[in-house]
């Protein structure tokens, strides 16, 4: 059984050899004809440009610095070059705030306030909608914050809204006129605004849960901690970032 | 009869070797195009003759070469706090994004991975000192991002209508960012999201690279097409946080500044 079994073995790897061989000369001369022409017309698609692209980099790549070797004129440079950047150091920082100043983050919604270099609160607050309202074809408003550099250009307790028309239009009511009793509304704004020109200010909110989000008509607001801080550190003139 | 025959034989052959000679062409001037890109710079830098007069040669100086790239550096600063509008400042030394305006820096990212061409890498000294030596102006820019995410309402007829459309404030959709600014004298920068979460992102990422890469071969192959020179956009990639970066792109209006360090 043992033997039968390893002739049968052996006369199949013969016969797997002699398959191979044949194979082999039959199709020897197709087989290279074949791969032939292909190994070469990959070598030169690839290699040429490949080879090309070492060369073309080879010769761009930078050449050492020119030698110079004059100390006297390399000492003058150097002290030209040192007492140009102190200059400049000075002329960049005088443009820093040396007092409060507010950073708004709009897309984040955040919003950080500096004394200098100092960071003094950084907390969440609440930016423009990007609503477009339509009023028909004819009035359009766009609830966004600009973005900028805006100084504080008033200061208010207690403030009263005085109310614009898009906030009629939005609720779906008749717009009355300029100084009709129901475009005041009191305590909506918190305790403090401050104005940054335009209509557009920093002021409280009766709706905490939505700070951190999009909502305003374009004004910024804050909790009334934040506001009460805010309020106390930045004065008339000084400079709010929005971006 | 035995004319045809052998032409039978021999055409799939010529086709080839036509294809195959069409492809190395067009590949061998892809290739060429970063010296073209560099002689291109090389003549629009000498035959500035005002730099050229400016350019002091002690610059090159290995002991004043750092000090006057910190000079262009801050010089470029300056004149960037010149505009009261937002502008980028990319500063590849310190690996930093940040934002500025009248020459605060209002936000500052780390960046942790960014990737530098060679061909900048490669600009002689004085290459840089015309290129560097000024803020860059971003010609063109496209992103995943929307700049300005506007939603159109319509204002409501009557109280009943207000209050039933009343808006329910959400975040802003925040779609996944991946963004390439163009700079003047051709650098291109692009900005990728540090991290890939989702398909969402994956996509988004694949679509981006599509679009960016797959209009440059367009041009490869209609420069090649029109025997043109082909074109080399030398490109600084920069990986940072999302939420950097979509402020980042938010926040540069359409026309604004760049000014890059990267040596």
């Amino acid at each position: 059984m043992k033997k039968e079994y390893l002739r049968y073995i052996k006369e199949l790897s013969g016969k797997i050899v002699s398959l191979f061989t044949d194979c082999s000369k039959m199709h020897l001369l197709t087989i290279v004809k074949f791969i032939y022409p292909i190994v070469i017309g990959l070598c030169l698609v690839f290699l040429i440009p490949y080879a090309m692209k070492i060369i073309v980099w080879k010769s761009i790549e930078l050449k050492s610095e020119i030698a110079f070797d004059n100390e006297e004129a390399v000492n003058a440079t150097k002290q030209k070059i040192e007492s140009r950047i102190a200059a400049i150091d000075k002329k960049l920082n005088s443009k820093k705030p040396k007092a409060f100043y507010l950073v708004i983050n709009s897309a984040s919604n955040e919003f950080n306030l500096y004394k200098g270099d100092k960071l003094i609160k950084s907390d969440k607050c609440s930016t423009g909608s990007y609503v477009l309202l339509k009023n028909g074809d004819n009035q359009e408003w766009m609830f966004k914050t600009p973005k900028g550099v805006f100084q504080i250009r008033g200061k208010t307790t207690s403030p009263v809204w005085k109310k614009p028309d898009w906030a009629f239009v939005e609720e779906g009511l008749p717009v009355p006129s300029v100084n009709h009793n129901s475009r005041f509304e009191y305590g909506v704004l918190g305790d403090y605004a401050l104005s940054l020109g335009d209509g557009y200010m920093i002021h409280g909110t009766l709706y905490q849960r939505f700070l951190g989000l999009p909502v305003t008509h374009g004004c910024i607001r804050l909790n009334d901690e934040n506001l009460k801080l805010v309020y106390n550190s930045l004065q008339t003139g000084s400079k709010v970032f929005i971006y | 009869m035995k004319y045809s025959k052998e032409m039978k034989t021999k055409l799939p052959k010529i086709i080839l070797s036509i294809i195959g000679i069409i492809t190395i062409s067009y590949l061998i001037t892809v290739s060429l195009a970063p010296a073209n890109k560099n002689k291109q710079y090389v003549e629009s830098v000498y035959s500035d003759t005002v730099l050229i007069k400016n350019f002091d040669t002690a610059y090159c100086h290995s002991e004043i070469i750092e000090m006057a790239r910190e000079m262009w550096y801050k010089e470029s600063l300056l004149e960037l706090s010149k505009h009261d509008s937002i502008h980028m400042v990319i500063d590849l030394i310190d690996s930093t994004v940040s934002l500025s305006i009248s020459g605060v820096f209002i936000h500052k990212t780390k960046i942790e991975k960014f990737e530098k061409d060679k061909l900048l890498n490669n600009f002689s000294l004085i290459q840089e000192f015309k290129f560097l030596l000024h803020p860059l102006l971003i010609t063109s820019q496209y992103a995943t991002i929307v700049k300005e995410p506007i939603v159109e309402r319509d204002a409501p007829k009557d109280t009943l209508e207000a209050s039933l459309n009343a808006w329910k404030p959400d975040t802003l959709v925040q779609n996944p960012a991946f963004a390439s600014f163009m700079l003047e004298n051709d650098i291109r920068i692009i900005f990728e999201q540090d991290t890939i979460t989702n398909s969402v992102d994956e996509y988004a990422k694949q679509q981006f690279s599509k679009y960016i890469y797959g209009t440059q071969f367009k041009k490869t192959i209609s420069n090649f097409v029109k025997f043109k020179k082909q074109e080399y956009i030398p490109t600084i990639v920069i990986y940072m946080p999302v939420d950097d970066l979509r402020a980042v792109y938010r926040a540069l209006p359409y026309r604004s500044y760049v000014v890059l360090r990267y040596k």
